[in-house]
């Protein structure tokens, strides 16, 4: 019984952190109709961000978001302007970013391996302090609690963008059909910008936090966790960046659950949920009426 | 007509390709400030297409638009809807998980450069009459709420000029009298107009001045008395 209660809150918590996995993902993908396949290695970029600040000057993760979030406006601006409106008028847009964003994911690898070498790093889980602390008789480390805080907070905050701030709205407008946002005013390659760099951001802090939930880091891990986070938003519908938070959820509790009662099959647990989603309800366990929120 | 102060659109030469078909062969139009053309031709002659360039959906390949004396040729949409164009599709396509309000509000918002965005949203309710269902979402809207409301977001931003796109198609025979009757409202305000619509009658309740092409080319203008007695009108409306 105390394995299956701890398998439970252990799932949930898991599970919001990977809602914020997936969630830059899910928010790029709802407004620019593109799979940004270099997800995975911004997670990784902002992992490797905290481990040099935390190894070189002891900053403790919690402040590297504020720096991440100014590091990742300042490359997602340029990265956008210098790719994606060319992209959007050529012949096949679609098909174009896919080699693009897995162009762009292949060279992030290849600079962090020639300037870092290909090793694993890691932050101690103790930097947010010994002590643990305990959810109905279950203890879990600090870590845990600051990830998870943390994640939670990112929903609130791009809940908050969308449903009360004028270019929230201008966001919505663009998911829910592009020429009625570009007739209605909008300046949709300035809004999409904004929702490409608060993408990478949300990725960033992901990676920030992901030695405590996932392990270490190292340049390689992007592309397995591109195919996570793909799980994720289409278990809780694309293009909808709230359903992320049931998506992340259900896929949370499912690792934990094959993690402790399967532990050697749970690698595949992505893929199987890919597949099973795919044939069941393509839509998205949200389904349509999410989508356009 | 010829001088250029009383001329707010002039569309000269232009040309608009898919691929290898060319949607937009040449065509030109000038539109009289505060006047009404209607522009009418048979299914897949370019009207829409006319539509789209003008107001910057489609780029197009070769030609000149001149609006209120500057160019607008090839700029991006949202900045032809600042310069006082908008326009109304012929599906409407509103922002679905929106409400009415908060889909005008956002074209004031955006859309329009100046005054009071409050006011102008009530306004723009007003005239089209969708008051009592501002708080609805868009999505369960009937057809005709959402072809108003598209007006009412056209509107929202203040246009010199509106391009109406088939408003007329699916809607009852009264429901088209009411629609013609708030155009008729809408230009008086001085608000000058495109109308496309495939049929001559809607056309002719607003104004007897019309273009009629085919294949992408100007066939015809003048009056719509004129057009019926038309040869080359009647071959491509009849496909003698």
């Amino acid at each position: 019984m105390d394995l299956l209660a701890y398998t439970i809150i252990a799932g949930i918590m898991y599970g919001i952190f990977f809602g914020l996995v997936g969630l830059g993902l899910n928010i790029i993908f709802g407004v620019m109709r593109m799979i940004n396949l270099a997800h995975g290695d911004f997670i990784m970029l902002g992992a490797f961000l905290a481990f040099w600040l935390f190894y070189l000057f002891g900053i403790n993760p919690l402040l590297v978001i504020p720096i991440a979030t100014t590091v990742f406006f300042l490359i997602g601006f340029p990265l956008y302007y210098a790719f994606v409106p060319r992209l959007s008028k050529s012949s096949d847009p679609e098909m174009l970013s896919f080699i693009l964003f897995f162009g762009l994911s292949q060279v992030i690898e290849a600079v962090i391996i020639l300037a870092f070498g290909n090793n694993q790093r890691s932050i101690p889980s103790t930097v947010f302090g010994t002590s643990s602390f305990s959810i109905l008789g279950q203890s879990f480390p600090k870590a845990w609690l600051a990830t998870t805080l943390v994640a939670f907070a990112a929903f609130i905050i791009i809940y908050w963008y969308f449903r009360h701030t004028r270019l929230g709205y201008a966001t919505r407008a663009i998911m829910s059909n592009r020429e009625e946002a570009l007739i209605s005013g909008i300046d949709i390659d300035r809004v999409s910008a904004i929702a490409f760099c608060l993408g990478l951001v949300f990725a960033s802090v992901a990676g920030i936090f992901s030695y405590f939930m996932i392990g270490a880091a190292y340049p390689s891990m992007g592309p397995d966790l591109t195919t996570v986070s793909f799980a994720i938003i289409v278990l809780g519908s694309l293009g909808s960046p709230l359903g992320t938070v049931i998506g992340g959820l259900l896929y949370g509790v499912a690792v934990m659950f094959m993690q402790t009662y399967f532990s050697s099959w749970a690698n595949i647990l992505p893929y199987i949920l890919l597949i099973v989603i795919m044939l069941l309800k393509p839509e998205g366990l949200f389904g349509k009426a999410a989508r356009s929120a | 007509m010829s001088h250029s102060e009383d001329v707010l659109l002039r569309v000269d030469g232009l040309v608009k390709k898919f691929g290898e078909l060319k949607a937009l062969n040449g065509f030109s139009i000038t539109v009289g400030k505060g006047k009404i053309v209607g522009l009418a031709g048979p299914n897949g002659s370019g009207k829409t297409t006319v539509i789209n360039v003008i107001s910057g959906i489609y780029k197009p390949d070769v030609g000149s638009i001149e609006f209120d004396g500057k160019s607008i040729y090839r700029l991006p949409s949202h900045k032809i809807v600042h310069r006082g164009i908008n326009r109304t599709f012929q599906v409407p396509k509103p922002l679905a998980g929106l409400t009415v309000l908060q889909n005008i509000s956002i074209a004031a918002i955006y859309g329009s450069q100046a005054g009071n965005k409050t006011e102008t949203v009530k306004e723009a309710l007003e005239i089209v009459g969708l008051e009592d269902a501002k708080d609805t979402l868009a999505a369960n809207l009937t057809l005709a709420q959402q072809k108003l409301l598209g007006l009412a977001r056209a509107l929202a931003t203040k246009p010199k000029m509106l391009l109406v796109d088939e408003i007329a198609a699916g809607l009852s025979s009264q429901e088209l009298q009411w629609i013609a009757d708030m155009l008729i409202h809408i230009h008086k305000s001085g608000i000058s107009m495109i109308v496309v619509e495939h049929l001559m009658g809607f056309i002719d309740s607003l104004t007897s001045d019309v273009v009629v092409m085919n294949a992408g080319a100007n066939l015809f203008r003048g009056s719509i008395e004129d057009a019926s007695r038309n040869e080359e009108v009647i071959e491509v409306f009849l496909g003698r």
